[in-house]
């Protein structure tokens, strides 16, 4: 799916816009605070309900107004869609498809799929598990509804259950109480694990394809890394699959997964009463990224980082446009904090999804592969107009 | 921009404040009522205070009721062996309408949630366990929303009946993840009645 029309009503500097939007690189350039990145935040609201920047949903109402509006028509070779989503200020979010309103706002995830990479990207690799841990979990949430809901299940499993380790005390019932919300702890976080576990060598090969294009030498290889599955334990249940792995191969691993999910649990339990919360699961994963085998993490260089990052995101975009679904790769400011032959290489790189928006506070350097090709738009002071 | 006159006001305020009533239809309906005859607000607000005034819980089941206790645990012709257990009263008119169930109900009053200060304590498990061994109760069939909260209501439930006993059942899969039981249509519902799954 990608966006021909995009619509935005009182969201962040926007009073109002309607931008037609092309194929391939849509390349939006303008000076600091004129509504760049807004843009990409709209489409992140279109695709996953939310903002990819963080911001809470009062805070992308344009200043003074009660609520905001987005809005899009999406095209792909096959069929088309509308897709509109409202806030009101104190009350829900809520997204119509085609004219009807979707029962769960979560439904909406999948029907656009986006990759986003921002300058703060830069560091997925270098800083803590959970900037990690979410672009994963992204990534299986756009690809797979049943994981977006069996992971929110898992959160909020994971929270009840605190609070019962909080409240616990030494006698049976406690311990009942404290038993069933392990026993479905276990059953959402070992179907998040499965598909993680099984999702993994597919995201793996994407990355390194893409990392080697860009950096033009050196392995990449992405494994996960839990508390919950030994990673050794990890490769042999995936070896052990049949044929390609692929996520349907997940509903094999469960089993397995929630065998040494509750043996992790019952060797903890003591600790974790006595602590009052959950010690071991999904929430504690980790991608662990190595780089020619070691891992990156720990040594690699500030380029080194720079271009895993990128290998990432775009390793992200190229399993989101598997099976021709079709992917929309949000670039923001992305270019100043890459070196011209990086940039370039980047630039290229996005050719072949089927739709870019790319922001800049300059123009696309003269010469530039596919920069000839690129819609280009002027951004300032809430307006966008195309050149 | 004026608002609207006190008393008006005041209207949108209490509608406002109903479930599933926003203030867009507050206000709708408060315009409503103002432009209709006195009679008919008379009708509604007396309308309000009588539903409220005659209904009780009844003090088996815990449905709502006019008659304790209720018509559905009064009737002789319901089978006294099997109980279906509900998260809430409406659930009960939910089964009720696929017409397929013909035992009796128990409402817990909500589910457990930590989270909420919520625990067995606050639901009505004492009395569903006293009905289980007081009277012939052969089944128990747990009917509560398939959420986080609910599953694991359920599976509590398992655990204390089990060593009663009692055949425990829960509604087969179907019913929309996540979803109110109040919500699904009857021919689903009805489907995940009959097709129950021992725990
Ligand atoms: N809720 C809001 N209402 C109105 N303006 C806002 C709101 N939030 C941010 N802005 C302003 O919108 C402008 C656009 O921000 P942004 O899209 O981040 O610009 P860019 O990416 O081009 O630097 C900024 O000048 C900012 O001050
Ligand atoms: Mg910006
Ligand atoms: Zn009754």
């Amino acid at each position: 799916m990608w966006i021909r029309t995009l619509r935005l009503e009182n969201f962040r500097n926007y009073e109002r816009l309607e931008l037609e939007l092309e194929d391939g690189l849509n390349f939006l350039h303008g000076p600091n605070g004129s509504g760049k990145t807004s843009v990409l935040e709209a489409v992140s609201y279109l695709a996953v309900a939310r903002s990819l920047k963080g911001a809470s949903d009062n805070e992308v109402i344009r200043w003074g107004q009660q609520g905001f509006g987005v809005g899009a028509d999406a095209r792909s070779e096959e069929s088309s869609i509308s897709i509109v989503l409202k806030y009101v200020r104190g009350g829900g979010k809520r997204v119509t498809v085609d004219g009807t309103a979707l029962t769960r706002l979560s439904d909406v995830v999948g029907l656009l799929r986006v990759a986003w990479f921002c300058p703060e990207d830069t560091w997925v690799t270098k800083g803590g598990p959970a900037e990690r841990r979410r672009l994963l979990d992204m990534t299986l949430c756009q690809l797979d509804a049943g994981y977006l809901r069996t992971l929110a299940d898992y959160r909020r499993t994971l929270r009840q259950r605190n609070e019962a380790l909080l409240a616990w005390t030494p006698g049976a019932e406690s311990d009942r109480i404290v038993d069933v919300w392990t026993e479905r702890l276990v059953e959402y976080g070992s179907k998040v694990i499965a598909a993680r576990l099984a999702f993994l060598p597919r995201f793996s090969i994407a990355v390194a394809r893409v990392h080697q294009h860009v950096a033009g030498g050196g392995e990449l290889n992405l494994e996960y890394r839990g508390n919950v599955v030994p990673a050794a334990d990890a490769r042999s249940l995936v070896d052990d699959l049949p044929g390609d792995v692929t996520l349907a191969a997940q509903h094999d691993l469960v089993e397995p997964v929630r065998e040494r999910f509750r043996d992790a649990l019952e060797r903890v339990s003591e600790d974790e009463r006595r602590r009052g919360f959950t010690l071991v699961g999904p929430h504690r994963g980790d991608l662990e990224v190595r780089l020619d085998g070691r891992v990156l993490r720990q040594f690699g260089s500030q380029g080194q980082h720079r271009t895993a990052a990128i290998a990432l995101k775009l390793g992200e975009a190229a399993v989101l446009d598997e099976e021709g679904h079709g992917v929309i790769v949000l670039l923001d400011d992305i270019l100043s904090e890459l070196d011209a032959e990086r940039g370039e290489a980047l630039v290229e790189c996005t050719s072949e999804f089927g739709q870019t928006l790319m922001t800049s506070t300059r123009l696309l350097p003269e010469g530039y592969a596919g920069a000839g090709k690129s819609a280009v738009f002027r951004v300032e002071g809430g307006e966008v107009v195309r050149q | 921009m004026a608002g609207f006159p006190p008393a008006l006001d005041r209207l949108v305020q209490t509608l406002g404040r109903l479930p599933g009533i926003g203030r867009k239809s507050a206000t709708r309906i408060a315009l409503k009522l103002v432009s209709s005859s006195e009679a008919e607000c008379r009708e509604l607000a007396d309308s309000i205070v009588d539903a409220r005034s005659r209904t009780v819980r009844c003090s088996e089941c815990g449905s709502f009721t006019e008659d304790d206790p209720c018509s559905i645990c009064t009737d002789t012709r319901r089978d006294p062996s099997v109980i279906c257990v509900v998260e809430r009263a409406s659930d009960v008119l939910a089964l009720e309408r696929t017409g397929r169930f013909r035992g009796r109900y128990h409402v817990l009053g909500g589910v457990l949630s930590p989270l909420d200060g919520i625990g067995p304590e606050n639901l009505r498990i004492d009395s569903l366990l006293a009905r289980v061994t007081s009277r012939q109760v052969t089944e128990v069939i747990l009917a509560l929303n398939p959420t986080a909260e609910g599953e694991a209501t359920a599976l509590y439930l398992a655990r204390i009946l089990g060593s009663r006993g009692v055949t425990v059942s829960k509604l087969a899969s179907g019913l929309p993840v996540g979803g109110d039981l109040d919500l699904a249509d009857e021919l689903t519902l009805g489907t995940a009645l009959e097709e129950r799954r021992a725990f």
